[in-house]
């Protein structure tokens, strides 16, 4: 397909990845339309489609999403929305790490990266899709550092902030892969997506620059 | 007016003579990653392969709709025939040139190798034009480039010992750009020679490195005598922050300025005073790059309503840039059109 004909069948590119380093360097883009999630490249190597299939299984796994049926490149979230910001790393995740990466720990726990606390998130039972976030720690210091935590998942993941440390997606349904994933992310808040410079033509980047 | 063909809108609209509709222009480059795909012609091959440079040239014309094609996507092609130390870089980067450790240290040096034009980075850019030449040449606008010897002396000598010596022996600045401008117009000549409609000139003169004042003292009278020695339309390209040296380029006698999103059309607009034609300045990093075909078409609405006679990316596109954004320039620029005759009718 043309790239006019492309954007009518699967939308607008919400992602690209560059270089898919575990296929050729093709370029990947991940597109939507109307909440369905579509895989496509315009790469024509053989075996690109086996390529495609793993990574939109890698899209399931990782990020909770269910397959279209019928189609090889296509997903969406039974919630019915397309959680845009979340769903940009994990295609980043999906193609880059290998096809059969797994999660060693399937606790929604991590070490902080600035503090010695570990951030713990758990399903509030009581109200439908909402997590509470925790430190192991209820010093004062402790409650600032939670606070830059959340407004990680809700700058990194569009999340809500709700009550006492609290966050739920939009939709108010559960994504915990997707909490899983965003972890490492809601911890810097200063995060910018790597080699975020690559491939930009700027005074810096061309070394003109002397500041 | 009558419907005019991409070329005619281009050369039209670079003379300052009526036209259609502004055209969508890339005097810089519009190739992407998905585009190397598209058409099997993936970086650094195709800066250094005329056939796979004007496939992927081609298409900004043919897949994205704008009004031009550019075959030479990067900086660096000269700079490579003058021997300089390369980093070609992968599909998703600019091969660029290892400034520090430059080739030359001073005008002396200055030497154009006799194998020049047959180099294979130059034939690159000068054969990939005629092939262009042939399959486009009534249709579309071609934009060649040749780097100026402001750009050319930061390769050359790298950054920091050519700045410093601007300060220290400006005589001796002088005299290297004046021997640098002779390798701009070589390639100039050859481009033409080979089918070029226009020529990009960049001269990286940018308002964070260096200030009026020097545009004046150093660059000035050259890009007046380029317009002289380079017969086709000339586009100047300097990056950053350029409204206080606008007047000054508007001097020069230069077709067309080609600038940053860093200054505002209106005020871009209010300083040429139509003495020289605009090029521009969508946004690359925060909205080609970042943002949607919405924010796109915002700014592209804010250069016609601010008379921007040619309307394209500020500079050359982040290669990972996604085609929506691109496509959506053309498509912003025939919708504003449309409005704006419904409205006088």
């Amino acid at each position: 397909m043309r790239p006019i004909e492309v954007l009518e069948t699967y939308g607008n590119c919400v992602s690209l990845v560059p270089i898919d380093k575990h296929f050729y360097d093709v370029s990947i883009g991940l597109y939507l339309k109307q909440n369905t999630y579509s895989i496509w490249t315009y790469n024509k190597t053989e075996y690109v489609t086996q390529r495609i299939i793993e990574i939109r299984n890698q899209l399931i796994y990782l990020g909770g999403l269910s397959q279209t049926s019928n189609t090889y490149n296509q997903v969406f979230y039974n919630c019915n929305l397309s959680h845009i910001k979340p769903s940009k790393y994990l295609f980043s995740q999906s193609v880059n790490k290998p096809y059969n990466f797994r999660h060693k720990d399937t606790s929604l726990g991590i070490k902080d990266s600035k503090s010695d606390y570990r951030i713990i998130v758990n399903k509030i039972p009581s109200i439908k899709g909402s997590y509470k976030v925790t430190l192991n720690s209820h010093s004062h210091k402790a409650q600032t550092r939670l606070n830059m935590i959340i407004a990680g998942f809700v700058k990194y993941g569009g999340m809500v902030k709700g009550e006492d440390n609290s966050i739920s997606f939009e939709c108010r349904n559960e994504h915990t892969e997707l909490i899983k994933l965003l972890l490492p992310y809601s911890r810097n808040l200063t995060i910018r997506e790597s080699d975020s410079e690559r491939g930009q033509m700027t005074t810096q980047t061309l070394g003109f620059s002397q500041i | 007016m009558e419907k005019l063909n991409s070329k005619q809108r281009v050369m039209n609209a670079i003379k300052g003579l009526p036209v259609d509709r502004v055209p969508a222009v890339n005097p810089t480059n519009i190739a992407t990653v998905e585009l190397m795909d598209l058409v099997n012609a993936p970086f650094p091959k195709a800066c250094q392969d005329p056939e796979l440079a004007a496939r992927l040239a081609a298409t900004g014309y043919t897949e994205l709709g704008f009004d031009s094609i550019s075959p030479y996507f990067s900086i660096i092609q000269e700079s490579s025939a003058l021997g300089c130390e390369m980093q070609w870089e992968e599909k998703d980067n600019w091969p660029t040139v290892r400034m520090n450790n430059p080739i030359w240290k001073s005008a002396e040096d200055v030497k154009l190798p006799k194998n020049f034009l047959n180099h294979r980075d130059i034939k690159t850019i000068t054969e990939s034009i005629k092939i262009l030449k042939q399959e486009f040449g009534n249709d579309v606008a071609i934009i060649g480039k040749t780097m100026g010897p402001w750009t050319l002396a930061y390769h050359v000598f790298g950054v920091e010992r050519f700045l410093i010596g601007t300060i220290d022996n400006p005589d001796e600045t002088t005299k290297a750009l004046k021997k640098l401008k002779d390798i701009s117009v070589v390639f100039g000549e050859a481009q033409i020679e080979a089918g070029a409609d226009i020529l990009t000139f960049p001269d990286h003169a940018t308002g964070d490195l260096v200030s009026s004042d020097y545009y004046s003292k150093f660059l000035q009278e050259i890009h007046n005598d380029m317009v002289d020695l380079l017969p086709v339309p000339l586009i100047l390209h300097i990056c950053g922050k350029t409204l206080d040296r606008l007047p000054l380029i508007a001097d020069t006698g230069m077709a067309a300025f080609h600038f940053d999103s860093k200054n505002t059309p209106s005020e871009a607009a209010a300083l040429a005073k139509n003495k020289i034609m605009l090029v521009g300045n969508i946004n690359n990093p925060d909205t080609l790059y970042a943002k949607g075909p919405e924010e796109v078409r915002a700014e592209v609405f804010e250069c016609m309503d601010a008379g921007i006679q040619m309307i394209g990316p500020e500079c050359a596109v982040p290669l990972a840039t996604k085609l929506d954004n691109l496509i959506e320039i053309p498509r912003a620029i025939a919708d504003w059109t449309k409005k704006m005759s419904s409205n006088t009718l």
